[in-house]
């Protein structure tokens, strides 16, 4: 590709991306946790599901807890993670912004991660109750 | 006269006179009959909000006439068939020809001014969607008039839609009206993601970007993510209506919930899509009326992205009473309660801006419209915990407790900040404000008549009155609630009623308004013309207005960027992402036909196809795709070299690769692509989960063997190389005495056919196997991976030709190759999507079988 | 303030409202478990609700005409993380434990073995009921579900066409009835008596008229119900009656309906053989008695739009009272 203009563009994309760390973890564990609980509920119908159903709650609880901590690392160690991310330092006059954007970010999405998780420590696996 | 010229600002007054004159003679408003043809933003946006607005009127009627038929029991003023037509097309309206396109239109008439660009990026795009939409929406509702308006519910559950069920074309009327807010959704989207991203004022970095324009850049971004879901569920459901591809029946393995899935994936995001801007809006007013710059800006800024992000995670709170495990609703309560806590950040963030004020929050129409807001949008938040605690939406779900709900928040949440929108920037375009007095009259009405409305309704609901019957029996007792309801309707009505007798009174297009009259800190309110600022600012604070004071009169003398047209045509100036440092100027698309009749076509086939009439439908998709290819043909100027725009910034005028708008815009499509696929393979693996019975190989007809998927990825794999090789036999620029260049063209044009031969090759597969798409849910998902990345390689098929005229007609070399890079882009889409498409489709079954 | 004071009488309002209302089918009246439940939620939320709507007001109308002192203490981000990010999460923390709790409730105890299973499936625009005791011995009935009280009792809800949705208010939440799925409701009545239940999920045309009623009884009555309802149709010797009966079963009423005790078996519409017992006609639409059945015959078009059964004209006054006094006899 022939790049004429500022390198800084897809430094950009990554910047943007970087602030977003805490609801995309979010997303993926919603997708984890709901994925294989749907899955594994809609495979294992059979008269005794206890062992499947303890496998469908560790499986969510691991999630939880690992998205939680990559999460949290974020938000604890945000220039090591932007470098990751964008591949270049944060903007020197915005720096400030974007931390305090992408830690209020995170540590909703740390809530919102536990809140799906207690699901699993009070409720059956795959029980209607209804 | 003598005047001091400050020597910090970009350019050196006086500006010569003749430069003025240009710019207006460039920037002109077409007149008379040509009026169609306009692109500038502020005639878009207000053609674009009059129409979103009669559709709340049209909507607002059809409400009118529903609650005059509750208002006592067992009444006849409507019959069942027309209210069951009725409420559908009130939903319909409401949300897709009202919400949705006001909002856009919005950011279409304010986002340019607030970031002093000169238009919005794509200003033909806006133009075209806003028409699409316009035709497509007044046909839809019309037919409400004919009887033939959909009777489904504006979500549109089958099994009660399928043809079965609902015989003529009512349905897909509603398919057709939905198929434009689609596409014009989707179009503004695009042009107000690039718009914020990339033409916004030199220094106006992100943490100085104005809060509207965080809200509609989120608002953009959540269209790219949750409207391909509602895409896809409309293109199977018009599928199994039309042809009988069975992804929703039961007994051919299709599932009901599949359509609440795809529509509530949509239906969830919609309701913040809606939310957001008004919120924005909120967050714009208050600082002004207080007098003081917002309190909480970041918290702000989070809580929108925030929602943005959590409101995918609350979609299946439509579906707590559809038997679906308890743990897996646990998961969306969560997440719905989650969400509650960015709009707690908002209402307190407003709260506290007021009480910073340095003199008292100033009581006027547009401060009394938000503070109702805050009261029913609060209220209205309430209840949406309320219903997020799964065992009590058991009891409220589908009954008048959401009707209060769901209006609490969108009346609460977007009516009243519209209105208090329609108060405070009507002097941006108009000669004249809108009254005071009729609008503390209309406010009142409004609120008064609301809360009348809808509160009792929450009773009525747990009452036992469920939501969409157009009757309900004498005994049990519902007829005085029923009946204040009506009443408070009638009060509502008659407040939107004196809206627009002061519309008729005192608004008046044109400029020469009052500047400025509430003193607000933010662009907007600068002096504009129809070429916007004259010039554009350089921003060093969120509310340039109150830190520069005389940023009004050195814009208009044209002391800042760009106080004239250095190319001779429309343009604006390119910032990159994060600091908004000047990278080019874009050579921008004036008036035109093209668009309107791409519309018109447009609008045409889809229309047509409704009622049955293939063969013209087929010469008015031809026509629209004409309309189109001639559009695009005036587009991707030739380089006019480097250019001063001030302050010692030379400009380049031509830019290609990832700082270029149009990448942006071809990664936003293809993101749209990819959200449109993914939410097929959720639907692929959905069905296999409900019914994987049906699936090959145990359940259908083998799978085609592997020669077939083996030579449709090698053609794939081969026309992406040939692509890559035509990119590197660019023919150099500026040298326009060669032979013509044939040898590019005929790589692209094979790539092409490479494209079509391997959709080819993976259907033939299918069929000569004896896979009929109509036998059941399995074999309809197979032929329904082709035909999206069929729909794909079409519009790449399109777009290789095109590049190919422009080589051959010269207008595509090294250097000016920003229609190629495009075609490029698109292509390596389709085929990584095709590839994914056949690893699905030929493996799957593998791996379970 | 006076929005505040307008929330107030509102809240205060709701029982004056509901005054007027007929409990039949208010959540407000639950005699269910699974309902009262609810209901309990329910109060818990609204007056929590109703103090946050009020503390926010307060706080705006602090906001704007409070003093210097007063409006300096809310106007930073202090405040703003405070009242909107630490309060909501604490609240809504204890709001989702709660609402868990009362969800995993629903797992419930399990009916006992001996009793009895009922099979309700909805139809455009009534409700099958199919009673299966423990033997497996099953009879049909329709509109009308009875229960004994203090025993959970499993529904299975299916549909024989597009969505429904089960919502007996005063029992239980609602849960819909899905094509291919067999969706298990279990709900426990906890006082005798007759209750109203109606679709809440739109299903087309008349879903407005299609609504049911519940009959709590004792176990007593309900087995000497169930002995009744599971035997054939009352054999009319009388005379009009025995007029009625040839009448239905010459002009093909059988074709759809069927009266156990009689050659009609059609399996379309609704199971007649003891209709006249019942508290209503067309799923709650009609009283019951002869008037109405005979109504029914000849207008029913014009009493529910676009119901399956068409409308028979070709009864002579005295056939058509006939016909209707036998259905009505039919307990």
């Amino acid at each position: 590709m022939r790049h004429t203009g500022s390198r800084s563009n897809p430094q950009g994309m990554g910047t943007l991306v970087f602030m977003l760390v805490g609801p995309i973890v979010w997303t993926v564990h919603l997708t984890l946790i709901y994925g294989s609980q749907s899955l594994l509920c809609a495979l294992n119908p059979g008269e005794d599901r206890s062992a499947g159903n303890a496998a469908i709650i560790a499986i969510i609880l691991v999630a939880t807890a690992v998205c939680i901590a990559a999460v949290g690392f974020s938000a604890a160690r945000p220039s090591f993670v932007h470098a990751l991310i964008a591949r270049a330092d944060l903007p020197a006059d915005q720096a400030g912004f974007i931390v305090t954007i992408m830690r209020v970010l995170a540590w909703l999405s740390i809530l919102a991660m536990l809140y799906a998780g207690l699901g699993a420590v009070m409720l059956p696996a795959c029980d209607q109750l209804r | 006269m003598t005047r001091q010229y400050p020597a910090e600002l970009p350019n050196k007054g006086p500006r010569p006179e003749e430069e003025l004159e240009e710019l207006k003679r460039i920037w002109a408003t077409p007149k008379g009959f040509k009026l169609l043809t306009v692109v500038n933003n502020t005639v878009v946006g207000t053609i674009y909000i009059g129409a979103a607005f009669l559709f709340f009127v049209l909507a607002g009627i059809l409400a009118l006439l529903m609650r005059t038929q509750l208002a006592v029991a067992d009444n006849n003023f409507l019959s069942q068939d027309l209210y069951n037509q009725i409420f559908t097309v009130h939903g319909t309206t409401m949300m897709f020809l009202f919400a949705v396109p006001i909002v856009e239109a919005l950011g279409v008439m304010l986002l340019p001014q607030m970031l002093a660009a000169r238009d919005l990026p794509f200003p033909r795009l806006s133009a075209f969607a806003m028409w699409a939409y316009i035709i497509g929406g007044l046909v839809f509702f019309s037919t409400i008039f004919y009887d033939m308006a959909p009777k489904g519910g504006w979500f549109m559950y089958p099994p009660l839609t399928l043809t079965e069920y609902s015989p003529g074309n009512n349905a897909d009327f509603w398919l057709l009206g939905i198929g434009f807010i689609e596409i014009s959704a989707i179009a503004g989207a695009i042009e107000i993601i690039v718009g914020v991203l990339r033409t916004r004022p030199p220094g106006m970095t992100l943490a100085k970007m104005p809060i509207f324009a965080w809200a509609m850049l989120i608002f953009a971004a959540m269209i790219v993510f949750a409207f391909p879901a509602v895409i896809l569920a409309t293109m199977l459901l018009e599928l199994e209506r039309s042809f009988g591809w069975p992804f929703f029946t039961a007994a051919l393995g299709g599932d009901a919930l599949l359509w609440q899935h795809l529509f509530w994936f949509f239906g969830h995001p919609e309701v913040y899509i809606i939310f957001l801007p008004a919120a924005g809006l909120v967050s714009m007013m208050i600082p002004t009326m207080a007098q003081t710059p917002l309190i909480g800006y970041r918290l702000i800024v989070v809580a929108l992205i925030a929602t943005g992000f959590f409101s995918f995670g609350l979609w299946v709170h439509h579906m707590f009473t559809t038997g679906i495990p308890g743990l897996s609703l646990a998961f969306f309560s969560a997440a719905s309660m989650a969400v509650a806590i960015p709009s707690g950040i908002q209402v307190f963030s407003w709260i506290a801006t007021i009480a910073a004020g340095k003199r008292p929050f100033r009581i006027n129409v547009p401060s009394l419209f938000i503070l109702g807001f805050l009261f029913i949008f609060v209220l209205g938040g309430l209840t949406g915990v309320m219903v997020a605690v799964v065992p009590f939406d058991f009891q409220a779900h589908d009954t008048y407790f959401i009707v209060a709900h769901l209006h609490y928040v969108l009346v609460g949440g977007m009516v009243f900040p519209l209105f208090a929108t329609f108060y405070y920037w009507a002097p941006m375009v108009s000669r004249k404000m809108l009254s005071e007095r009729l609008g503390r009259w209309a406010f009142w009405l409004m609120f008064i008549g609301f809360n009348t409305a809808f509160f009792p309704m929450h009773i009525t609901g747990l009452a036992g009155m469920p939501r969409r019957v157009w009757t309900y029996s004498g005994y049990l007792g519902w007829d005085l609630l029923n009946s204040i309801s009506t009443a408070g309707a009638f009060i509502m009505a008659t407040g939107v009623l004196i809206f627009i007798i002061d519309l008729i009174r005192n608004f008046r297009l044109g400029g020469g308004g009052p500047e400025n009259p509430w003193n607000a800190g933010t662009l907007e309110f600068l002096p504009t013309d129809v070429y916007s600022t004259r010039s554009v600012p350089h921003v060093t604070s969120r509310e340039p207005l109150w830190d520069q004071p005389d940023l009004a009169q050195q814009v208009r003398e044209g002391l800042h960027y760009l106080p004239n047209a250095p190319t001779g045509r429309r343009e604006t100036i390119i910032t990159s992402v994060i600091e908004a440092k000047p990278q080019y100027l874009m050579q921008m698309a004036g008036s035109s036909w093209t668009h309107v009749a791409a519309a018109v076509f447009t609008a045409g086939c889809f229309l047509l196809l409704t009622i049955k009439a293939v063969a013209i439908a087929l010469i008015s998709g031809v026509l629209a795709i004409v309309s189109f290819i001639v559009w695009a043909w005036q587009l991707d100027r030739p380089d006019q070299g480097e250019v001063d725009i001030g302050g010692g910034i030379r400009l380049p005028t031509y830019m290609t690769g990832p700082s270029s708008h149009s990448w942006w815009a071809m990664v936003i499509v293809m993101l749209v692509a990819a959200s449109l696929f993914i939410s097929y393979i959720f639907s692929y693996l959905y069905l296999w989960i409900v019914s994987p019975e049906v699936w090959a190989p145990a359940g259908s007809p083998a799978l085609p063997p592997l020669t077939y998927p083996v030579n449709s990825a090698i053609l794939l794999v081969f026309g992406s190389v040939l692509v890559y090789w035509a990119g590197k036999r660019l023919p150099p620029a500026g040298r326009l005495d060669l032979h013509l260049p044939l040898l590019t063209p005929a790589l692209l044009m094979l790539a092409a056919a490479f494209l079509a031969g391997s959709v080819g090759v993976e259907v033939l597969g299918h069929l000569r196997m004896g896979l009929d798409p109509s036998a059941n849910s399995y074999s309809a998902m197979v032929y329904m991976g082709s035909f999206l990345t069929g729909q794909a390689a079409f519009a790449t098929i399109i777009l290789c030709a095109f590049a190919c005229g422009r080589l051959v007609s010269k207008r595509l070399d090294q250097k000016r190759s920003v229609t190629f890079d495009n075609a490029a882009l698109l292509y390596w889409y389709t085929a990584g999507q095709g590839m994914c498409g056949l690893v699905l489709i030929h493996g799957f079954p593998r791996v379970i079988g | 303030m006076s929005k505040g004071r307008i929330r107030t009488t509102a809240g205060a309002g709701i029982l004056v409202l509901l005054a007027g209302c007929n409990p039949e089918q208010s959540a407000f009246a639950p005699a269910g478990v699974e309902a009262e439940r609810i209901n309990v939620l329910f109060w818990v939320m609204t007056i929590a609700g109703g103090f946050i709507l009020v503390g926010v007001l307060v706080l705006s109308a602090v906001a704007i005409y409070g003093g210097e002192t007063l409006r300096s203490q809310l106007s930073n981000e202090r405040f703003i993380t405070g009242a909107g990010i630490v309060f909501p999460a604490v609240v809504l923390s204890m709001l989702l434990v709660y609402g868990f709790v009362v969800l995993g409730a629903g797992a419930g105890t399990p009916p006992s073995p001996d009793g009895i299973r009922i099979a309700i499936k909805g139809e455009q625009w009534w409700w099958r009921l199919t009673y299966v005791d423990a033997d497996g011995n099953s009879f049909e009935s329709a509109n009308e579900l009875h229960v004994p009280v203090g025993q959970p009792i499993y529904l299975e809800l299916t549909t024989a066409d597009v969505l429904h949705s089960f919502w007996a208010p005063r029992l239980a939440g609602k849960l819909d009835m899905i094509p291919g799925r067999t969706n298990i409701l279990t709900l426990t009545a906890t006082e005798e008596g007759v209750s109203r239940g109606q679709c809440a999920e739109y299903c087309g045309g008349a879903h407005a008229l299609m609504s049911f009623h519940v009959v709590a009884q004792t176990q007593e009555d309900f087995q000497a119900w169930v002995a009744k309802e599971s035997g054939p149709a009352v054999k009319n010797e009388n005379g009009r009656a025995a007029r009625g009966r040839q009448l239905f079963l010459n002009a093909g009423c059988g074709g759809c309906h069927t009266i156990r005790g009689t050659r009609a078996a059609g399996a379309i519409g609704p199971d007649l053989t003891h209709v006249g017992g019942r508290h209503s006609l067309a799923a709650a639409t009609l009283s019951n008695n002869a008037q109405a059945f005979a109504a029914w015959i000849s207008n029913n078009q014009h009493i529910k739009p676009e119901n399956k059964m068409p409308p028979y004209n070709i009864f002579t006054r005295p056939e058509l009272e006939d016909l209707a006094l036998y259905l009505e006899s039919l307990k």
